[in-house]
């Protein structure tokens, strides 16, 4: 009974804790312009994304050593230098983008300006990373995170043409008002807002800090295989809820507040109130994931003690990177830069940056003086080496499609 | 060349690991589950005509070495600037004071202590920053408990007869007729004197070069099954010129960087060795 419970509190928050500023945001807009003719690109990031993290977990699991321990390790500490820097920049691009969207979400509860609210974030998001136990911090947001089921509630309220939704999402085609290079910058876009960087980074990190072991890897594919996908579905009724009130209007989502539109229309206050609890704690999670991926990622390559299942103290260094990165995050957002914008940026500088911590993974997985029989099998090797020349592509496409469709205007 | 099992346990005699595969960039684990550090470069020493990996350095000073041109020298730099005493080298683990080889080095206590002698930059972090944050827990810790009795005996001096890894790791291989063969990608030792429970030394088998550096650290030329198929097809291609050679059929030069290969030697692919 009680490992039913941890299991399905596992799958619960794998699902709640999948979507964050990147998907909301991603997703609301490719939904608003392009209806559903890219959701086929959300089915194959997140079947990426399950391959990518089942490899690192797994060899998390058996191993006891996570992502940037292992780029290190398999690049030489040259290409795994460049390799976290360029890491590094996208997942501190990635935390700010998530600072903004909590401040953006709690503006829309209060009506108080999101640059008031910025500092105040940042500093409760470094207090939680600093104080607040690894599995409460993990569980609470993704818990939390399932509000977001209103909008899969708003879509079925509004009582679409399944027949034809469905037919939209199975034959896509380049909406007549779009280009061809605007279409593919969005499905990268997509792309990287389903595998970013740093859920792999923050999954197998926070596999070692759980103390994984082999035995755990039935529990850990459970919340893959389950939660991610149950996950993706969430994001993809929000592309399929601003499809439906949007498209028709030929309205381009802007804002968050326009994210949540639809559920206000169809649920009124109470889906306003859940749409925003669920905002809040998408990003809020996401942000205590980057900000925690950031020092993860920083500690390992350099070998330094990590983890918040040591105390404080002993792994200082950890947590002075930890704290910085809060500061450079709402530096960066007091810019005043617009989050949303930002956020925009994140998922395809993600997108780009994905193959480098995806290729020495899937090597690792191989190696079977570490792995022994938990190695890749043939299924995982087959998805692993599709998927490996997918994330090439998107990443070798991303910055000539953003350079001519000046990032998809 | 590599047992087909896990490494568990310390290598017996005659286990050959792959250095810069298997030990080099490998984290440094403590008897408690403690993360000391990389093994950020390895120390050489010449004993009797056979060469012998005595210890690992771990931090800034071992590391330098081993990055490009003028970064490398700066990170030395700035870590030497921040060193107390003048002329500081870095701090070597001795490998007696390893235990296993594996996914990470662990090390035994000793090893812990040395490691943590060299550890400033977390020391002064703990003592200036996070200390004085509220909520700081778990400031009295076994890492600052006894200091090691024989410091200086743990300080790489550099000497004839005492090399790093990084010295040997990109010279330049040459045939006997000058020829350039590429630079050396590998070093192939065998536990030699396992002591008690600790690894002890290794010697030094041979070397694997090769004109190709990109990829050569991923395993696909040391292990013949690492998959998957893709990769090891592309690899093998882009990796077929490597090269082993045992150490007796080379001189090294290790001023110059430059590594001979005897006209009697033969070469083979590290595959078949």
């Amino acid at each position: 009974m009680k490992k039913l419970f941890a299991l399905a509190l596992g799958i619960l928050t794998a699902i709640g804790g999948f979507v964050d500023i990147g998907d909301l945001v991603t997703n609301a807009l490719v939904g608003s312009r392009f209806g559903l003719s890219l959701v086929w690109v959300v089915a194959v990031g997140v079947l990426g994304i399950c391959v990518f993290a089942e490899m690192s977990g797994r060899v998390a699991a058996v191993s006891g050593r996570a992502t940037f321990d292992l780029v290190r390790e398999r690049l030489g500490p040259r290409l795994g230098l460049a390799n976290l820097l360029a890491s590094m920049a996208v997942t501190a691009l990635t935390l700010t983008a998530e600072i903004g969207g909590v401040a953006l979400a709690l503006e829309l509860a209060t009506s108080v300006n999101p640059y008031l609210w910025i500092p105040v974030v940042g500093a409760a998001v470094w207090l939680v990373l600093w104080r607040v136990r690894f599995a409460v911090l993990e569980n609470a947001f993704g818990l939390a995170g399932l509000a977001l089921v209103v909008f899969a509630v708003a879509v079925w309220q509004m009582g679409p043409d399944w027949s034809a939704l469905w037919n939209d999402a199975t034959h896509p085609s380049v909406p007549g008002n779009e280009s061809l290079p605007t279409y593919l910058y969005y499905a990268v876009a997509l792309f990287g807002a389903a595998m970013t960087p740093y859920e792999v980074f923050f999954f197998s990190s926070g596999g070692v800090e759980e103390h994984w072991t082999a035995d755990s890897l039935r529990t850990m594919r459970a919340n893959v295989f389950v939660g991610f996908p149950l996950g993706g579905l969430l994001s993809v009724s929000i592309a399929v809820a601003t499809a439906l009130v949007f498209l028709p209007e030929g309205i381009q989502v802007g804002t968050l507040g326009q994210v949540a539109l639809p559920v206000v229309l169809e649920l009124g206050k109470i889906g306003l109130a859940l749409a925003l609890l669920g905002f809040f704690a998408a990003t809020f999670g996401a942000a205590c994931e980057t900000g925690l991926s950031v020092g993860y990622s920083i500690a390992q390559y350099f070998g330094w003690q990590w983890g918040k299942y040591v105390p404080p103290l002993r792994a200082a260094r950890f947590h002075t990177v930890v704290l910085l990165s809060c500061i450079a995050g709402v530096a960066l957002l007091l810019t005043t830069v617009d989050p949303v914008q930002v956020t925009e940026y994140s998922v395809v500088f993600s997108a780009i940056a994905l193959p480098l911590t995806y290729f020495p993974i899937l090597v690792v997985a191989n190696d079977r003086t570490y792995m022994g029989r938990h190695a890749n099998g043939r299924l995982a090797n087959t998805l692993g080496t599709v998927y490996l020349v997918v994330v090439i592509v998107a990443s070798v496409a991303a910055l000539p499609l953003m350079l001519v469709t000046k990032a998809g205007q | 060349m590599t047992s087909p099992q896990p490494v568990h346990g310390h290598p017996a005699t005659g286990q050959v690991l792959d250095l810069v595969l298997r030990v080099a960039d490998h984290q440094v684990v403590g008897p408690e589950g403690l993360l000391l550090g990389n093994v950020d470069n390895l120390v050489l020493r010449e004993h009797e005509g056979r060469l012998l990996v005595t210890g690992f350095v771990s931090g800034p000073g071992g590391l330098g070495p081993r990055l490009p041109g003028s970064l490398g020298r700066w990170v030395q730099a700035v870590w030497r600037r921040l060193r107390s005493d003048a002329d500081s080298q870095p701090t070597v683990v001795p490998l007696s004071a390893v235990a296993r080889i594996g996914s990470a080095v662990e090390v035994t206590r000793h090893g812990q202590q040395v490691l943590a002698s060299g550890m400033g930059l977390e020391h002064w972090l703990r003592t200036y920053v996070v200390s004085r944050i509220p909520g700081a827990k778990g400031g009295e810790d076994r890492l600052e408990g006894e200091p090691v009795q024989d410091a200086a005996q743990h300080v790489w001096s550099p000497g004839p007869g005492s090399h790093l890894l990084s010295d040997l790791l990109g010279a330049r291989v040459r045939s006997a007729q000058g020829e350039d063969l590429g630079a050396v990608l590998d070093v192939c030792a065998e536990a030699v004197a396992p002591t008690g429970a600790a690894v002890g030394v290794l010697r030094v088998r041979g070397l694997s070069y090769g004109p190709r550096a990109t990829g050569s650290e991923l395993g696909y030329t040391e292990d013949p099954r690492q998959g998957p198929l893709v990769l090891r097809v592309l690899f093998r291609r882009l990796h077929r010129a490597h090269r082993y050679v045992p150490l007796e059929a080379v001189d090294v030069d290790w001023q110059a960087r430059v590594v001979t290969v005897a006209p009697s030697a033969r070469p083979v692919h590290p595959h078949q060795r």
